[in-house]
């Protein structure tokens, strides 16, 4: 029973992680290696203002989001200049960069020894301190998550993402400033993993650089593909499907030292076979052709 | 009105346009043709920002459109079509008429996460506005299908209206009638002059089909090899040798 809990929390986590890349990738189309980072950004500076200076969850949590998406907007600005497939690349070179500042920089972060004992979330007195409990508070944070991005892909801002998503420069032509779009987007999308990175923090009560990787990004938008690109309940079924399904592999009896790499396998080999079979994902809207 | 003055564009050593000037008269029907290669599209390109100029000026009412970005162009008034029919295939036909409307509080973030509703005023007037041009192009019954499920030329006739929900001054529209039925060339025709003689737009267009362009202008612009080698009335340019055998060289 607790394992399953176990399961439904990250599925909340990675719900929230889905629905903030498919915006970011999905609606608007830009495609980014550095969603991890902004995770992790969120999951360090929660874990950090509530470790080092007894922040409150309440208020860790939106200051995750603006950190994350201070960064979001450092590397958009000046990337998002550069046409797509060099932009891939440099988000790439930022979840690397972000990567290194979490594994050396000691002082701050710890390095790879990570930042254990993390306190358990509390509001307005009350301690989260079981599964169910958190399960709960990650189910409550991925239904806002969820009805917050939905009002706006609805909206004729999410309009205007697939127009850019489409055709950037004839976009312009229709007077709208695409670059500011990308640039908000982009922030929007890692001010809102950040939570998911935040939730991380608290549940497992232990953070270290190794989750935040180049292969965790990678992890991340094969839920996006997986499910559907351009379609937030195809986030929610990749995240359903990506974090369960390698559960089961414990079940065919695989030691875990195996199953750990295996994983990735199976997360590349995934994206690999999607791109090329069936590129809309599951129930995407949109397919990445380019 | 526009007004272009000497306008040059050399790309890597190849001049594609050279001291091009023209003042474009309100409310009147231009035409811009000659052979291929000739450098019309680039000069559409360099006036709406989406190529640098190499020098030259361009300016819109005496307002410089020079070294502005294509949507700051857009915003000035001027919407424009593209020769090789640009369009957001994935996205419906309304969809695409209304992302042409400007001002749409619904397009900045914090109001399409607090304030904006489908049945708000503003969104319903926008709508409206975006059905009514869909009618008056011909294309009210097609508003939910997607862009990419219409003909060759009801997609053309989708662009105009795009152009149109900007409600501009000036449009720019390249190859308008390329490769499609008279039929529907008769309709863009009606539009175009509905556009100029009932609500005194300003309509600068590109063409190759050139009986469409002798009837429908009020000035004809010829350019060849980069230049503009002649600018007049059409009784003046269908008459006039030179031009002929620029065209067919």
């Amino acid at each position: 029973m607790e394992y399953l809990l176990h399961i439904l929390i990250l599925i909340c986590i990675y719900c929230i992680v889905g629905i903030s890349l498919n915006i970011v990738a999905g609606y608007t189309g830009l495609i980014s290696i550095a969603h991890a980072a902004f995770y992790g950004i969120g999951a360090y500076t929660a874990a950090l203002l509530s470790l080092r200076f007894g922040v409150n969850f309440l208020l860790a949590i939106p200051a995750a989001i603006i950190v994350a998406a201070f960064f979001g907007f450092l590397i958009a600005f000046p990337s998002l200049r550069i046409r797509d497939d060099f932009f891939i690349i440099a988000t790439f070179g930022f979840q690397v960069i972000v990567f290194s500042v979490m594994n050396n920089w000691m002082a701050l972060t710890n390095g790879p020894l990570g930042l254990p004992g993390i306190p358990q979330p509390e509001i307005l007195g009350y301690r989260f301190e079981s599964h169910l409990d958190f399960l709960i508070l990650s189910f409550l944070f991925a239904l806002i998550a969820y009805v917050v991005t939905r009002r706006l892909v609805k909206s004729p801002f999410g309009n205007l993402l697939r127009a850019i998503r489409e055709d950037d420069l004839f976009a312009q032509s229709f007077g709208k400033n695409v670059s500011y779009y990308k640039v908000l987007t982009f922030s929007i999308g890692a001010g809102l993993v950040a939570i998911g990175g935040a939730l991380y923090a608290y549940y497992i009560s232990f953070i270290d650089p190794t989750s935040f990787t180049v292969p965790e990004s990678i992890f991340m938008l094969s839920i996006v593909i997986v499910g559907g690109a351009g379609r937030l309940r195809g986030s929610i079924l990749g995240a359903i499907l990506l974090v369960s399904i390698p559960e089961l592999l414990r079940f065919v009896g695989m030691p875990n030292s195996i199953a750990a790499n295996l994983r990735q396998i199976l997360y590349g080999g995934l994206l690999v076979v999607f791109m090329i079979w069936r590129p809309k994902g599951i129930w995407g809207e949109f397919e990445f052709e380019k | 009105m526009l007004d272009i003055r000497h306008l040059n564009k050399n790309f890597d050593g190849v001049q594609a346009v050279q001291d091009f000037s023209l003042s474009l008269q309100s409310g009147k029907i231009t035409s811009l043709i000659g052979p291929n290669g000739a450098g019309k599209t680039t000069v559409f390109n360099v006036v709406t920002g989406f190529l640098p100029a190499t020098s030259g000026e361009a300016s819109l009412d005496g307002r410089s459109l020079n070294g502005l970005a294509p949507w700051r162009i857009a915003r000035q008034g001027i919407s424009r079509t593209f020769q090789n029919l640009r369009l957001f295939k994935k996205l419906t036909v309304i969809e695409n008429v209304l992302l042409g409307r400007q001002e749409q509080s619904g397009e900045g973030f914090v109001n399409a996460l607090l304030r904006f509703s489908d049945g708000s005023q503003e969104h319903r007037s926008h709508l409206t506005k975006a059905r009514e041009l869909l009618e008056f192009v011909g294309l009210g019954d097609h508003q939910s299908e997607l862009a990419e499920h219409l003909s060759y030329g009801q997609q053309k006739l989708l662009s105009i209206a795009c152009c149109l929900a900007a409600e501009p001054e000036l449009l720019l529209l390249d190859e308008p009638v390329s490769g499609i039925q008279p039929v529907m060339i008769q309709k863009i025709e009606s539009i175009l002059k509905h556009l100029v003689f009932e609500q005194g737009k300003t309509v600068w267009l590109i063409e190759h089909d050139i009986e469409f362009v002798l009837r429908i202008s009020d000035l004809v612009v010829v350019m060849d090899d980069g230049k503009k080698i002649a600018e007049d009335t059409p009784a003046v340019i269908q008459n006039s040798p030179e031009i002929l055998e620029a065209y067919l060289s």
